[in-house]
């Protein structure tokens, strides 16, 4: 699996990345939805799963989301906002503008793969495992 | 409106325990102190990360404490050994902590409200003796005080 992590947070995104990494995820990063659109531009093959954060500089991700699903191109991404914002009014927002899941900051990494295999992203039987203490 | 009347002592201990639970487990646990406000007076170079609060309640939303338990956090959160640590990774690091306090603060109060980008300095929090119009709340981590400051700015004197 090929993912894009979006966040102005270079420690977020690490985080979000050694969680990524850990399922055998191949892992690019960026600092904004101008350069996560710069990215996906360029790209040879576009990721499968792109990690969202809201508040950014530049561009935001509700934004980035909004241009991405613009193309049609770029409709089997699947697109999870990652966020502090947990008001209900802005996840329908959210869902809205195209994200097919969201999760609220804080999070843990069993949150995070929880999400994923609900999303349909293929998360390795051991980590399912552990999840539910198995 | 004051801020400060949607927002309690055990709020904040609260978001700040998950906080911490989740991002930065390696760094044990996050337990409250009444003696954090006075440490963290006695330690050494402090770091202030906040985040403002604007719309229905304005107020500021900071996290403060030793730098030297903000490496420890940076390179848990980084997952380096704090030797690979640079001062921006530091800085980015404590800046998201405060997003994320700031964040869930902010979705307690009524909207709308919006929240900025956080601002790192290398200053104690003003009001961090305790008499910051808003809430403080200290805490002791790995034997060092980390503050949370809510500053509701409809106390602030005038």
């Amino acid at each position: 699996m090929r993912a894009l992590v979006v966040d102005d947070s270079r420690a977020m995104r690490a985080l979000l990345t050694n969680i990524l990494q850990s399922i055998g995820a191949e892992v690019t990063q960026a600092k904004d939805g101008c350069d996560a659109l710069a990215r996906l531009r360029s790209a040879d093959r576009l990721p499968d799963l792109m990690l969202v954060d809201w508040h950014m500089p530049e561009m935001d991700g509700l934004e980035l989301i909004k241009q991405v699903r613009k193309d049609p191109a770029w409709k089997p991404m699947t697109v999870m906002m990652v966020t502090t914002e947990s008001e209900q009014e802005n996840m329908v927002r959210a869902l809205l503008a195209g994200a097919d899941e969201y999760l609220i900051k804080p999070f843990t990494r069993d949150a995070v793969l929880e999400k994923l295999n609900l999303l349909g992203v293929h998360v390795p039987e051991q980590a399912l495992a552990a999840l539910t203490g198995g | 409106m004051p801020l400060i009347e949607h927002i309690s002592p055990a709020t904040i201990e609260e978001i700040a325990s998950q906080l911490w639970a989740s991002l930065v487990p390696a760094e044990g646990v996050l337990l409250p102190s009444a003696y954090a406000v006075e440490r963290l007076r006695r330690a050494g170079e402090p770091i202030t990360a906040a985040v403002s609060i604007t719309g229905s309640c304005d107020g500021t939303v900071e996290l403060c404490c030793p730098r030297s338990l903000a490496r420890s956090i940076a390179a848990s959160m980084f997952c380096v050994a704090e030797s690979d640590l640079d001062e921006a990774s530091i800085t980015d690091a404590v800046g998201e902590l405060a997003n994320i306090v700031g964040g869930n603060v902010k979705s307690l109060l009524p909207p709308p409200t919006a929240l900025s980008i956080p601002v790192v300095t290398t200053a104690r929090a003003a009001g961090d003796d305790g008499t910051a119009a808003g809430c403080v709340v200290g805490f002791d981590l790995l034997g060092e005080p980390v503050l949370v400051l809510v500053r509701d700015a409809s106390l602030a004197p005038a």
